[in-house]
């Protein structure tokens, strides 16, 4: 009987212990699935309105958290409109301007050609454990798979989102769903990954759904397509001139 | 007989002629004076919309956060208001001080988003500097956090009433998003389109919880006793801060505006310019008529030993009384259509009723009376009728006494 006690004790402390340094893991292994060092793409946007659809296609490139690039395709209305991120600095180039313009500040959470993602959430690429406290707080079951819930809370002052709560397919180790959260502890976006491809030993999110919790009626969903990871992408394209060419 | 009674004869020769010519003038003298009321009244409304809303009499920033118009850094902020409200509360001449927080932000009504200019204001201090608590139509001004004041125009655009929920979001100093709900309070119609269509006011402190930036604000506004003396209390208060702020009067603020308010000056003058000729040119053709009918007339006064002098005198005074009635009625007849605009106004709302756009804005422009302008413009109508007598007179003067006589 002692004995029990002592074991149980002791199963209580490491469970505890272990699911400390789980929370940690799994969004390590989160981390190491989604944070590529370069990755190009093609990538269809499906913005619903209200009822009302509008698809919109994009070709984009990306190096670190530092570089990223995209050019849109279709519509023949957007085609041209071009993208730039270079450290915090995103540059906007619209064919008819002819000019290249920042997007800065206040501007980056405005929402990216009429969708749900914000410009700043179309180009994050940093590793989260960098940025948040992690804690496990369970585990639920999301569409028929068995995920972990970690709650993340913000450790470095310069986030977006001060809080997120991850749902993290446990065989996979890939968040399929995400909730944002303000710093006034408010919802503002919930994102759903409902497909992924292994590429280059990443599990890759290709099918992102992204609603933004202020509006009604709205979400947006990216489709990744001929995606690839770690390869090696000029560096003239991320550079103004290449931006402003003709 | 007196030159002067002469030529008081004589425009009295051609009664109707006399009036046709002064009413010419005081036409074109009335219209000066009406768009110079217009453009006096439209110039002080936008002053006072800028006092009494917007920015104060003069205003106090960290050195660096006044970049450009309609920009609204959160990184150069003034840290620390109380100490610089302490410095400068007993400098004398200064009626009262405010500090507020300007951000860039968006609000919801949980179908739509719209950006919005976001104003945190001190709930116990302000009314005594602006005048929003005054310009509240519907509901009450803020009464603590979680309340939200909205412009009466972008109520209707978001179809908010008094107790509607919006939702405020932005990012913090940090780049964090915030965003809080609030209920809102109050509708404010200020005749300032920036507040009556985008501007979401809330109270300070809360303000300062959404953006992170503990006690600081990015602006503090004092409003003076003497308005038309701002640049040596404005010099005041810059020594008693000390160079790591930046104190501006509304003038420096506001310069482009003043800007356009120059150049709509120069249409001004313009217009001006187009009346006065026309007027002219028909004091010309009376003096001109008169002269040629009178040449007859001349040669007699020459044989009877006038001079050329006397006879240009003779002119002179016809012009210049013709001149003088002219102004007169000019002046008379603007100063009421003048008044007319200071107690009335015109209301340009009807002309934009009409069309399928509408123009969400009380367009109802007061008059504002520059009398020292009247007195230029009556000294101005005088002039030009005297100046353009002496053309016709000096053809008069050439011809020799027997061949005016002659003249048919």
């Amino acid at each position: 009987m002692k004995i029990t006690g002592k074991f149980l004790v002791c199963t209580l402390i490491s469970t505890a212990i272990l699911s400390a340094q789980t929370g940690m893991e799994i969004l390590e292994k989160v981390d190491d699935n989604t944070v590529v060092t370069s990755s190009s793409y093609r990538a269809r946007m499906t913005i619903s309105l209200g009822g009302t659809i509008r698809e919109k296609e994009f070709t984009g490139y990306a190096v670190g958290k530092e570089f990223a690039y995209m050019e849109f395709t279709y519509p023949a209305r957007d085609k041209g409109t071009r993208f730039l991120k270079i450290g915090d600095e995103i540059w906007m180039y619209i064919p008819a301007v002819e000019r290249a313009t920042k997007i800065a500040g206040h501007m980056l959470r405005q929402s990216m050609m009429g969708s749900d993602f914000s410009y700043d959430d179309i180009v994050e690429n940093r590793r989260l454990i960098e940025l948040y406290d992690v804690e496990l707080i369970g585990t639920e079951e999301i569409d028929g798979k068995e995920c972990y819930v970690l709650q993340m809370m913000a450790k470095v002052t310069e986030v977006n989102y001060y809080s997120r709560k991850m749902w993290v397919d446990k065989n996979m180790y890939a968040a399929v769903k995400v909730e944002l959260y303000a710093k006034s502890g408010k919802l503002l976006k919930e994102v759903s990954i409902s497909d992924f491809k292994r590429i280059s030993g990443y599990t890759f999110p290709t099918e992102i759904k992204m609603i933004n919790k202020l509006r009604q009626n709205t979400y947006t969903e990216l489709t990744l397509e001929d995606v690839e990871l770690d390869i090696k992408i000029p560096d003239r394209i991320f550079t103004k001139a290449y931006l402003e060419r003709k | 007989m007196k030159i002067v009674n002469i030529a008081w004869r004589n425009i009295f020769r051609h009664t109707r002629r006399t009036i046709i010519t002064a009413a010419a003038i005081s036409v074109g003298l009335s219209s000066m004076i009406f768009m110079n009321t217009m453009m006096n009244g439209a110039d002080k409304m936008a002053s006072r919309n800028i006092i009494d809303f917007e920015t104060s009499h003069i205003e106090i920033f960290a050195e660096g956060y006044y970049r450009e118009e309609g920009v609204f850094p959160l990184d150069t902020i003034i840290e620390n208001p109380a100490s610089i409200t302490d410095k400068i509360r007993k400098i004398p001449g200064i009626k009262g001080i405010t500090p507020r927080v300007k951000f860039q932000a968006r609000i919801s009504d949980g179908i739509d988003e719209l950006p919005v200019l976001g104003m945190g204001v001190d709930i116990e201090n302000d009314n005594g500097i602006f005048r929003i608590g005054e310009s509240v139509v519907a509901g009450a001004f803020l009464q603590g956090e979680g309340d939200v004041l909205v412009g009466e125009n972008l109520a209707s655009d978001l179809g908010l009433d008094v107790g509607s929920y919006i939702t405020i979001i932005t990012k913090d100093r940090n780049g964090t998003y915030n965003a809080y709900d609030l209920t809102v309070s109050g509708i404010i119609n200020t005749g300032h389109p920036l507040f009556d269509r985008n501007m979401a006011i809330i109270a300070i402190t809360q303000a300062q919880d959404l953006l992170a930036l503990g006690q600081g604000v990015t602006e503090i506004c004092i409003r003076t006793n003497a308005e038309n003396k701002l640049e040596p209390l404005k010099e005041r208060i810059s020594q008693e801060v000390g160079s790591d702020y930046e104190v501006l009067t509304w003038k420096e603020m506001n310069a482009a505006i003043f800007e356009i308010s120059g150049f709509k000056r120069a249409g001004q003058f313009m217009i001006a310019l187009v009346v006065v000729i026309i007027a002219a040119v028909g004091i010309v053709n009376t003096m001109l008529m008169a002269v040629m009918e009178r040449i007859p007339e001349i040669g007699t006064l020459k044989a009877m030993g006038f001079s050329n002098k006397g006879i240009v005198k003779m002119f002179i005074y016809e012009g210049g009384m013709i001149g003088v009635f002219g102004s007169l009625l000019g002046c008379l007849f603007g100063l009421l259509i003048s008044l007319y605009l200071v107690h009335v106004g015109l209301d340009f709302s009807s002309v934009f009723e009409n069309m399928d756009i509408v123009y969400p804005m009380k367009f109802i422009i007061k008059g504002e009376i520059d009398y020292l302008n009247l007195l230029y413009v009556f000294l101005f109508g005088v002039f030009v009728s005297v100046l353009v007598t002496l053309w016709p007179v000096r053809r008069a003067t050439r011809l020799e006494a027997v061949d005016a006589l002659r003249h048919v």
